[in-house]
Parts: structure tokens; C-alpha cells; sequence
């Protein structure tokens, strides 16, 4: 539950100061780098509700791979030692490290697409996040009904710079999860979202 | 009450619990007035370990009855009882007596604000309910509870765990809830007019007078539900195939073995189960919602207030087609309304029902609803493919105030979203959608399955999204400025003495809420309770 200051009622739209209005203390979020303002090769269903897709940073790209990277490897390497000592057969044994070997290389290719696609965009009265190449996401989360804005960021997301903006809603089914936010977007993002819920709170 | 201080429910035998009657003038005259104080049955911690006093006691008279012994030998008996039996009793006993300490140390307090549960005792622990937090109320009765006559209350507010009173003698607890309830709602409470309370005058359901009985489910329509549902026809998938394979080899004994006896035992227990569950399954609108009353041996009672409906689902699986039944569910916030295996937020609402009686539930939790007098838009047919048999069923439909979604071929469920409580929409499109041009859009609620519409056209799903939460955030600002539901006062008994604390709640509905009668005795104003008659329960009136 967003608290709800004394002189404030949400149910009264009079006193509620919009977020958006000039008037209101509302950080301004930092202007995106050109290579972040989304190129507009998005199919049309998917296209930005505002004027552009506020995309996440590339740094994002090498955080994915190197943790993929560990990723593939502890598990090409808990698969493979057990197939090695139950078949003694160094081939069977190399069968599993070329599954995850291509699949790691192929994550690895697609770590860029995967990225350039997350990307999002403030409405008026909803935050929307769009992600996926193959499933194509687009996720309309309203500031009212946000209950919880989560900033974290794990040791290699930090070593970059980087954090992700988490937004939890009354329904456990909306992920609104923004990766790799830089930590100074993430910070402003998290005070713009915590200020707007505030101030268009709807409740449950 | 503030007038008997002591008003501690201690004594066994106390019948005559402390009405809810005397309550007092409305709220911001007295802040901090205590209307109840009180502790819990003294039998609870017998109930609590009921099964260790049962044996033990059936013990004792067996022991008693067939040795021809008499207390005097008793000395000779405990030589020959064997240890572990003493341990079991040992361990009865500290059972008993940490419940009954536990018992003398915790008291819950009814104040103007607030519910507390106080707890002085090896732990102390306060915990504060705040009525406005409160979501449902529900009464359950286990059958140890039931033969004396006790029930338990289980206060959910929405967090992960529930909180709860037990026991208390079954009048007063439909009481306390009754009143809980009418704190919690406010003016969204939904209400007939004020009556004399007369709770629990049956032993088959909670009920009282001023309550209307919408839907009474026969035990054949209970049985005949739990026998065409979708589970049986998989326990019989499940056991089938053993008994196939045992016949085909002929082996008798392997078949009875591997497939009749586990069938017969999972059936018999799956069906007495459906059966104790939803006996005597009684839906009635009462003055804070609608109640669900069901059980033959453990009664349990839940009640739905209309207005925190997340969302409904009516489902029909495929052998209720050709019955005409189908059944009704409804996602309500919160935890505590779990059970029977249908995920923490979900209520079964109607178990079976035919058309009119779905219809009947439908429009008691949500007026005006008519499923049939709106028009489904269906997926284009060049999405036929992505999935051809739910295909003639799919499609959504909206009005003004809620969209309903059709899904599914096995089991066809129509779920109906109010705009209102939408907490985000996803629009999702996979790669076969992709090649098709169509879209589903995920409408997400406080209940964990979300509801989907499935493959509509891409660009109507877009613009769906959209609109869906301009829809959402309008009617959620009317519902703020307006709430819905009806009001109601607190007004001074006509018949009791002008100084007698006795007052009545009257419900108006909106329409007549503008001619309500002038309020009496100096309380000239109306506060935000819903719900009816609690406030007269006096002794001193009756």
C-alpha cells in the first residue's frame, strides 16, 4: 500500500498534484545516449505507446554473456563428469559438452537481439516494458496499481554499473522487470515510480 | 461494556455471552472504546487436542468398565498400564495444561479502531487488526468443535497468513463476525434491512432469518458433480491402463491388484470427500455478502463481500455440457478462503449448478451481469489452426463494467474481469501468432492464473490493451468517488429507554438514502458502517 500523506486523498482527484504537471518535483530522467532511444524496427503491434522505446544500457549485453558463460559451463561440467565415469567413454562424454557449447554460442549471438529488445516507456498514467524476439512482451503496468518498486543489483551488474527496476503489483502474474538500468537511471526511475504511484494510488 | 470492566469470559458454563448490543455511541465520540474484552471458550485447548481426550478418556472407561476395578485399585492398575501409555498421557496432559495457560493469557480486544489479540503469557505478542485491513471473515466449525457446539473465526486481511480465534461459542463468533464485518466494509457493505440477529439458529448453516437463501444443492447434485468431473474420468485414465495391461497379459490377480483396489480406494475417497465437503452447500445473500455455508461433519462458513471480488470463473467441463451444469469460482484477496485444492485465492462459489442457478449466483455478486445479452468477438478464422478445438468457444466480450473471456475445450470457462480490479495487461505474441497477424492479451488480477484472451487480431489486441486500462483506471476513479453498495445509520432503538446505549443500523439504498429518517438522540450522524441489526443485541432490549 503506497502511504497516503495526510493532506492527500486519492479519491479526490482536485488535490492529487499530477506527477506529470510542471509544477511537480519530479526528477526529470537523464537524457538516453543515442544508441538507447530505440531504432524503430519493432513490428507495429509492439511499437512504442510513446514517441520512442527508452532502451536498457549495452553494457547489458556483456553482463548476459559472461553470466551465461558461467552458466554454461558449470552445467556442460556437472553433465559431462558423470557421463565421463559412468560410460568411460571420453567421446559420450564430449556429447554434452557440445550441446551446451552451441547453445552457449548461440546465446552468446543472440545476447545483442536480446537485449536491444528490452526496452520501456512512461504513459501518462502507466509504465509500459516491452521484451522478447521470439514471445514479444509488451506489459502495461498502471503507477495506481504498483505496490512495491524493487531496485537490486547483483556483483556483476554492479561491476558494470548497472541495476534492474522491479515493479510488484497486487498480482503475482505482472513481472514488470527492467534489467540494466545504469544506477543512476535506476535510482531517478525508482523515484519517479514510487512519486507517480503516490500520487495516482487507486488502491486495490 | 465500558460500564463492566471484567468482561472476561472465564467461567465454563457461561453461557450468556457479552452481547455486542451495548456498543456504544458511534466511534469519534469515544476513540479508544473498548466494546468487547473478552478470552476464548474455556473448552478450546479440549477441542484443540480432542483426539488425545477422547482416547485417553475412551481408555479410562474401558479400563474401568472391563476389569471390574474400582477406583480403589487404581494404584494397581497404573502398575499394569504400559509405559507408553503413561508417556502418552504424560504428554496429554502438558498438552493441556500449556493450552490452557495459553488459553488464560490471551484475550482479544474489540475496540472502536481495532481487533487485538493479546497474548501475556510465555510470548508476548500483540497483534492489531485494523477493521478497515480486514477482506473476509470466515466461521469454521471441525467436528469435535461442532458436537460442543463451538466455532472458529479466521480473519484473512490479504497478507500470507490469517489470523485466528479459536473457539468461541458458535452464536457469539457469527456475531463478532457479523459486526467485524460490518467495520470492515464500510459503505460497501451490501445490506438487507436491519433485523433482530438471530445467528446460528440452525445447526446445518449460519444463517439467520433476514438472510436469503439463493441456491441449496441436493447431495445428488453434489454426488453427481463429483462423479462427472474431470478428475474421476482421470483416476479412471490412471488406473485403466494398469488394468488393460494386467488383462491383456491375464493375470487377474495383478489386475484387481494394480488397478480395482487403488481405484476403489482413491474414489471412495475422493468422492466421500466431495460429498462431507459440499453437504447441505448453501449460498444465501446476507447483509455483508454472499455466504457459502457447507460440510456434514466440519461446517464451514465464508462469506464473499460483493465489492472485493477480484474475479470470476464459471467453468464447464466437458461431461457438464451434455447435464447442462456448469460451476462458479471467484478470486476474492487473500488466503484464508483456500482450500479444496483450488489455489490459495480462489473460492468455489456455486461446486454445480444449472443455467438459472449460475445465473443466480452471477447476479448476486454481480448485478446487472447478463452473460447472454453480450456479444463475444471471436479470434479470426485464419487463426483457426493455432488451436481448432476450443476454437468455436473463444472470444471475449466487453461492457461497461467488466470483459469476459472465453477459453478452453475440455473444461470451457468463461472468466469475467471487473475493469476495476485489473492490476496490468500483457500483450504477447509468439512466433506462430506472429505468422497468423494475431495477439493474446493477458489480463492480470490478484489471481495467480490470470485470465487470457486468447489469438485476436494483433491490432485489435493492441488497441485492446490500451483501452482496457483507460477502462480500468475510470471505473476505478468512479468506484473511489462513488462507492457503490448502500448506506447506512445508526440509530437509536425506538422501543429501548432514550438513555439505554441500544441502537439499530438501518441500510439505505442509495436511492433511498436521500429520505433517510432524522437521526435520533443526539447521534446526527451516519458512519461508514455496512451491514445490519448487530447494534441492538442488548439483553437489556430484548
Amino acid at each position: 500500500m503506497q502511504a497516503l500523506r495526510p493532506d492527500q486523498h486519492p479519491a479526490d482527484p482536485e488535490s492529487v498534484p499530477t506527477a506529470l504537471s510542471p509544477g511537480g518535483a519530479l526528477p526529470p530522467l537523464p537524457p538516453a545516449s543515442e544508441d538507447r532511444l530505440g531504432p524503430p524496427d519493432v513490428p507495429a503491434v509492439f511499437a512504442p505507446p510513446a514517441d520512442t522505446w527508452r532502451r536498457v544500457s549495452p553494457k547489458l549485453i556483456t553482463v548476459r554473456r559472461i553470466s551465461s558463460s558461467i552458466t554454461f559451463a558449470v552445467l556442460a561440467l556437472i553433465t559431462a563428469v558423470p557421463v565421463w565415469f559412468i560410460w568411460e567413454q571420453a567421446w559420450a562424454a564430449a556429447i554434452p559438452l557440445v550441446v551446451f557449447f552451441l547453445w552457449w554460442l548461440w546465446a552468446w549471438i543472440r545476447a545483442g537481439r536480446v537485449v536491444r529488445a528490452i526496452g520501456y516507456a512512461e504513459r501518462e498514467a502507466d509504465l509500459c516494458v516491452t521484451e522478447g524476439l521470439w514471445f514479444k512482451h509488451l506489459l502495461v503496468v498502471p503507477f495506481g496499481r504498483m505496490q512495491v518498486v524493487k531496485v537490486s543489483s547483483g556483483p556483476l551488474l554492479r561491476a558494470h554499473g548497472l541495476a534492474t527496476v522491479e515493479l510488484v503489483t497486487a498480482s503475482a502474474t505482472t513481472d514488470a522487470t527492467i534489467p540494466g538500468l545504469p544506477l543512476e537511471e535506476a535510482r531517478i526511475l525508482r523515484d519517479r515510480l514510487i512519486e507517480l504511484s503516490d500520487a495516482k494510488g487507486s488502491g486495490l | 461494556m465500558t460500564d463492566r470492566p471484567d468482561t472476561a469470559q472465564g467461567a465454563p458454563g457461561d453461557d450468556e455471552a457479552a452481547p455486542l448490543g451495548s456498543l456504544g455511541p458511534p466511534p469519534a465520540d469515544a476513540p479508544g472504546r473498548v466494546v468487547v474484552e473478552e478470552r476464548m471458550h474455556p473448552l478450546s485447548p479440549l477441542v484443540s487436542l480432542w483426539i488425545g481426550v477422547v482416547a485417553f478418556g475412551w481408555f479410562a472407561l474401558t479400563s474401568i468398565l472391563q476389569g471390574d476395578r474400582t477406583f480403589a485399585d487404581m494404584s494397581d492398575l497404573v502398575g499394569r498400564i504400559p509405559w507408553w501409555l503413561l508417556f502418552l498421557m504424560g504428554a496429554l496432559l502438558l498438552g493441556l495444561a500449556w493450552g490452557y495457560w495459553s488459553w488464560w493469557t490471551t484475550k482479544f480486544i474489540i475496540d472502536d479502531a481495532e481487533l487485538r489479540i493479546e497474548n501475556t503469557g510465555a510470548f508476548q505478542e500483540s497483534k492489531r487488526i485494523a477493521f478497515s485491513r480486514i477482506q473476509s471473515i470466515d466461521i469454521t466449525q471441525p467436528f469435535a468443535a461442532r458436537l460442543l457446539g463451538l466455532a472458529e473465526l479466521t480473519i484473512d486481511v490479504g497478507a500470507d497468513t490469517s489470523t485466528k480465534l479459536a473457539y468461541l461459542k458458535r452464536g457469539r463468533a457469527a456475531e463478532i463476525r457479523d459486526y467485524l464485518m460490518v467495520r470492515a466494509h464500510g459503505r460497501s457493505a451490501s445490506t438487507k434491512d436491519a433485523a433482530t440477529p438471530d445467528a446460528a439458529a440452525s445447526a446445518w448453516d449460519d444463517l439467520s432469518a433476514r438472510d436469503e437463501i439463493l441456491i441449496r444443492l441436493s447431495p445428488g447434485e453434489v454426488i453427481l458433480g463429483a462423479v462427472a468431473s474431470l478428475e474421476v474420468i482421470g483416476l479412471l485414465i490412471a488406473f485403466g491402463i494398469p488394468m488393460a495391461i494386467a488383462a491383456a497379459l491375464d493375470v487377474p490377480a495383478l489386475a484387481v491388484g494394480t488397478g480395482i483396489i487403488p481405484l476403489a480406494i482413491a474414489l471412495a475417497g475422493f468422492l466421500s470427500n466431495r460429498l462431507f465437503g459440499q453437504f447441505n452447500y448453501t449460498l444465501a445473500q446476507t447483509s455483508a455478502g454472499v455466504r457459502i455455508t457447507r460440510g456434514l461433519f466440519t461446517l464451514k462458513s465464508q462469506t464473499v463481500p460483493a465489492h472485493r471480488v477480484q474475479a470470476i470463473r464459471i467453468s464447464q467441463p466437458l461431461p457438464w455440457r451434455w447435464l447442462n451444469r456448469a460451476r462458479l469460482d471467484v478470486t476474492v484477496l487473500g488466503l484464508g478462503l483456500g482450500g479444496d485444492g483450488e489455489g490459495p485465492a480462489t473460492t468455489m462459489l456455486l461446486p454445480i449448478g444449472r443455467p438459472h442457478q449460475v445465473q443466480a449466483a452471477l447476479a448476486a455478486l454481480w448485478p446487472g451481469l447478463e452473460l447472454d445479452r453480450l456479444t463475444f468477438n471471436g479470434p479470426p478464422r485464419r487463426a483457426r489452426w493455432l488451436d481448432p478445438f476450443a476454437f468455436p468457444w473463444l472470444g471475449y466480450a466487453l461492457d461497461d463494467q467488466v470483459v469476459v473471456s472465453r477459453l478452453g475445450w475440455l473444461n470451457r470457462t468463461q472468466q469475467i474481469v471487473p475493469h476495476a480490479r485489473m492490476q496490468s495487461v500483457r500483450l504477447t505474441q509468439g512466433p506462430l501468432e506472429r505468422r497468423v497477424g494475431v495477439a493474446t492479451v493477458q489480463l492480470h488480477t490478484t489471481n495467480p492464473l490470470g485470465e487470457r484472451i486468447v489469438h485476436i487480431d494483433a491490432d485489435e489486441a493492441r488497441g485492446l490493451v490500451f483501452r482496457q486500462m483507460d477502462r480500468a483506471r475510470s471505473s476505478r476513479t468512479d468506484e473511489l468517488l462513488d462507492p457503490p453498495g448502500l448506506r447506512e445509520t445508526l440509530v437509536h432503538r425506538a422501543d429501548a429507554p432514550a438513555d439505554a446505549n441500544v441502537w439499530l443500523l438501518r441500510t439505505h439504498t442509495d436511492a433511498a438514502a436521500e429520505q433517510q429518517p432524522a437521526p435520533v438522540a443526539g447521534y446526527d450522524r451516519s458512519f461508514d458502517t455496512g451491514g445490519a441489526g448487530l447494534a441492538d443485541a442488548s439483553p437489556e432490549a430484548r
